[in-house]
């Protein structure tokens, strides 16, 4: 086994619980994502990138990703906005909203999913107002892109919060000392720091936009070439029976994950590293 | 103070006083992001909500009570709890056994580990559910030999099971790990100089430090596996009153056009997910130092 | 710059301690340290100096300049962070200049920036600094550049708060000296705050001691430390202990005992005797106060006696122990108190 305890320690336990965990992450992950991987590799590169170029399969994915990539901007930009407000303001129902940030997160995505749809579809409470606009969000991209915000908003917000909370007053202050104005001190001093932070949340936003499906699939309408997403085509190809496509297609968007987390762990240490704290 | 009561009202003491807020924006900056943030929040989080339960009584409170009564609905519901008190324990042991490990003790390969705990939350639920059928189903790895052993996996409760406990693995797992980490462990040195027994000193002493994290995990984990609905899809097979979910079931609803009784079935879970909420917000309100460690994440 | 504070007034500030009308009065050029214990209003007092809290009444003055409502960004000082309060996201060299590239339309160009920097870096002996990281540097390191990014923006008052408090004893000692230093070189009128009498009596050229929120005495160390004006200055700063006397006829008695100290003035009743440890000396007196000493210790300046005094009190009078002269404890001693300064009430 590569695992050696480093240090040795006097509690008890360790193997018992390391040989639990290892099993059981092997068991539930490792091994189906394993059996996926197989599959994967039983197509080889040509087989995968021969169904991804199927017009159908690249407009899944690159409505997957576009979207998904989109909503995580404004996520990201909104939940800055939203955890500044939630964290530096006091006013009457800030808990309340502060506890609802974290809806999409408890709320099944079903429901989401349902709810969204009713509500921005012509005849919904929002749907009805952009419809006089020629506006229509239901069943186009745009409200694949309005369930996806709702889906990624938690992680934009969760992330920067505590970041927001731990500035120092003294370093506002001291930015003031010197002459800045509050504009250029949120700027040069209070902004940047949060940066790795707000990455994080945008990559984690992004990850799991892309792979969003129950909010999604009532919304979009999932019209081939234009208002399908990539997790449902995984589904569709699997009712198919075609378990070539359904693979290519859950490998791409894996692969995607795994990038995510690769990106993740970097911007942390690179946070580390310059920032003197995580 | 009339000058204090009249801030407070505000919603709290005016920052900025009368040479101008050091730490803080101009007030009208300050109410207009506060008033975009409100609109935006009232867009993406209160609206939706509201819909569901408007939805759902549109029918007045007879009809929606009448969605309850097919069977389908509570099989359905009686499938989600079962599924839901067998993934919960499941994950809460392997949440501690993952804990005890990574805090307690130092090993090669730590880091890893920890990244590889996370991973389900990066993986799209449907390929969650397609990696389970990959492996378990008729076409799938060791579909030939569980048809000979008359095991059945996939479309059935086992496989719905096993979805779930991917989608929820890493979330006792997480909560636990950096708070057991900020402790340390000199509670538990201090119980061995005592004399304790390791189980004991688990028991003991290491569960109660972590008791409302560990709550607060399982209160995440229950919502999230009640709630699951991308990766059951995909290994459910949607047989009505056999393996049908709660979320499968609003979708069954809801795609006949069967609105109300959709939207009361979605009403119970959006109910389920406030009750999360509020417990959640009142764990990290009272017990706030217990539950999150000193680092943020 | 001579720098006025008259009448401050501040209740209830934010998270810091309250004042109850403080007047103080810097000379332009001078090293000034506000000392005084936790709460005492030390550390608001120089926030309302430098505009990052505004008092509730009073006035701060700048030369003749009411500075009061002046915004802090405009007041042209510069501050000191307890922790330094560095952007970890900046280099050393961009923290020291981020003063003068905020300045907006009277800011300096680039040369002038970076000559400047450099200037202030050699200025804090941290040349070879300018491209690393606050998170790369030791404490003291990143206290003198602290002081050194104060400084940059050439502020008409140079305000330090706790500016050695998180630093081990050593460091200390050697950035007290440069602090001096670099005082002395530029003659910037400078205010710092500090808890520790050691360093207010050691740096500053005068210190003002506060306690709850008022001043208790401002004037020179050796005038604070010699003339304390109060119990409480005399109790802070320096070494000493108290006994309970009686003033009668202009003399002070101890247990009916009149002392050799001269009432001066004092009304008659209860008061209390402060004796630094070279007030009281051993002598072989049989009508001296007789004591067993209860602890010998080892003080900055020498050693000291811990004498119980026999009698119904117990009181402890603390000693200086002359060089040669060796005390145990449990040893029973006779004490001549020779000097020691009155304070109306009890100890």
């Amino acid at each position: 086994m590569g695992f050696r305890l480093k240090r040795p320690s006097a509690l008890p336990g360790f193997g018992l619980s390391l040989g639990y965990t290892l099993f059981y992450l092997s068991a539930i992950v490792l091994i189906p994502l394993g059996a996926l991987v197989f599959r994967a590799a039983g197509l080889g590169l040509g087989g995968i990138l021969a169904i991804a170029r199927d017009p159908r399969v690249t407009a899944a994915l690159t409505t997957s990703f576009g979207l998904a990539f989109a909503a995580a901007l404004v996520a990201s930009l909104f939940g800055l906005l939203t955890a500044w407000v939630l964290t530096r303001y006091r006013f009457p129902g800030r808990r309340l909203l502060d506890a609802a940030v974290d809806l999409p997160f408890a709320l099944p995505t079903a429901v989401a999913g349902i709810a969204l749809a009713a509500l921005y579809a012509p005849n919904g409470w929002i749907g009805s107002l952009a419809e006089p606009f020629g506006i229509r969000i239901a069943f186009t991209p745009l409200g694949i892109f309005i369930a996806l915000v709702f889906v990624a908003l938690p992680f934009a917000v969760r992330t920067v919060q505590p970041l927001i909370g731990e500035i120092e007053a003294e370093l506002e202050e001291a930015a003031a000392t010197l002459g800045a104005g509050r504009a250029r001190t949120v700027l040069t001093v209070v902004l940047p720091p949060l940066l790795p932070g707000m990455l994080t949340g945008f990559v984690l936003a992004f990850a799991r936009a892309v792979g969003e499906y129950g909010s999604v699939i009532f919304i979009a309408g999932n019209l081939p070439f234009v208002s399908e997403i990539a997790p449902l085509l995984v589904i569709i190809k699997l009712e198919e029976y075609d378990y070539a496509g359904a693979t290519a297609i859950a490998t791409i968007m894996l692969l995607i994950s795994f990038l995510a987390l690769l990106v993740i762990n970097l911007l942390e240490a690179y946070a580390r590293r310059h920032l003197g704290h995580a | 103070m009339p000058a204090g009561i009249l801030a407070t009202l505000k919603g709290g003491p005016d920052p900025a006083g009368p040479i101008g807020g050091v730490t803080s924006e101009p007030a009208l900056v300050r109410r207009l992001l506060i008033g975009i943030a409100l609109v935006f929040l009232a867009f993406f989080l209160v609206l939706p909500l509201a819909t569901v339960f408007v939805e759902a009584f549109r029918g007045g409170l007879r009809t929606y009570r009448a969605a309850f009564q097919d069977p389908d609905a509570l099989s359905a519901i009686w499938l989600t709890l079962t599924v839901a008190a067998i993934v919960v324990p499941l994950n809460m042991v392997f949440g501690l056994a993952a804990a005890w490990a990574v805090a307690k003790f130092d090993f090669r390969g730590k880091s890893l580990l920890v990244t590889l705990i996370d991973l389900p939350f990066s993986v799209s639920p449907v390929v969650a559910g397609l990696a389970f059928v990959l492996l378990f189903g008729a076409q799938g790895l060791a579909g030939p030999w569980l048809a000979d052993a008359g095991i059945r996996i996939i479309f059935s409760l086992p496989g719905i099971v096993l979805a779930t406990v991917f989608v929820t693995f890493p979330f006792i797992a997480r909560e636990l790990i950096p708070l057991m980490q900020d402790q340390g462990t000199s509670d538990e040195e201090a119980a061995l100089t005592l004399g304790a027994p390791g189980w004991r000193i688990f028991l003991r002493v290491t569960v109660p430090n972590v008791k409302w994290a560990l709550l607060y995990g399982v209160l995440l984990c229950n919502a999230r596996a009640m709630g699951e609905f991308g990766a059951v899809a995909v290994v459910s097979g949607h047989i009505r009153g056999l393996t049908n979910t709660m979320p499968l079931h609003v979708e069954i609803l809801y795609n006949e056009y069967n609105l109300v009784g959709a939207f009361a079935m979605a009403s119970l879970l959006a109910g389920l997910a406030l009750v999360t909420l509020a417990v959640k917000s009142f764990l990290e309100w009272r017990y706030a130092g217990s539950i999150a460690s000193a680092s943020a994440r | 710059m001579q720098v006025r504070a008259i009448g401050i007034v501040k209740e209830f500030g934010a998270a810091a301690a309250a004042l109850a009308g403080v007047d103080l009065d810097v000379r332009s050029g001078e090293l000034m340290a506000l000392l005084g214990p936790s709460g005492s209003g030390k550390t608001t007092l120089l926030r309302v100096i430098a505009g990052l809290e505004a008092p509730d009444r009073g006035r701060i003055l700048f030369g003749d300049e009411d500075a009061t409502t002046i915004p802090v960004r405009k007041r042209g000082v510069g501050f000191v962070f307890q922790h330094y309060a560095l952007f970890r996201h900046m280099s050393v060299f961009e923290n020291i200049a981020f003063g003068l590239k905020v300045r907006g339309r009277e800011r300096p160009s680039r040369d002038e920036i970076r000559s400047r920097v450099t200037r202030l870096l050699a200025l804090v002996q941290l040349e070879e600094y300018g491209q690393r990281r606050p998170s790369q540097l030791s404490g003291g390191q990143r206290q003198r550049i602290a002081l050194a990014r104060a400084l940059a923006v050439e502020p008409r008052v140079l305000l330090l708060d706790e500016p050695f408090g998180a630093l081990d004893a050593r460091v200390r000692r050697d950035l007290r000296r440069s602090l001096r230093e670099i005082h002395d070189a530029t003659g910037q009128t400078t205010i710092f705050v500090t808890h520790d009498q050691d360093e207010a009596l050691e740096l500053a050229d005068r210190v003002t001691i506060l306690n709850g929120g008022r001043i208790e005495q401002t004037g020179t160390p050796d005038e604070v430390h010699d003339t304390p004006s109060s119990a409480f200055v005399m109790s802070f700063v320096g070494e000493s202990t108290s006994l309970p006397v009686r003033i009668l006829d202009g003399t002070v008695r101890f247990r009916d005992r009149v002392l050799g100290v001269p009432g001066e003035g004092g009304r008659d009743g209860p008061a209390a005797l402060y004796l630094r440890p070279w007030d009281v000396a051993f002598t072989d007196s049989d009508t001296a106060l007789a004591g067993t000493v209860a602890m010998v210790r080892r003080a900055a300046g020498g050693r000291r006696a811990e004498v119980k005094l026999d009698g119904p009190g117990q009181e402890v009078v603390e000693v200086g122990i002359p060089v040669g002269r060796s005390v145990a404890r449990g040893e029973t001693v006779r004490l001549e108190i020779r000097g020691g300064r009155i304070f109306a009430g009890r100890p």
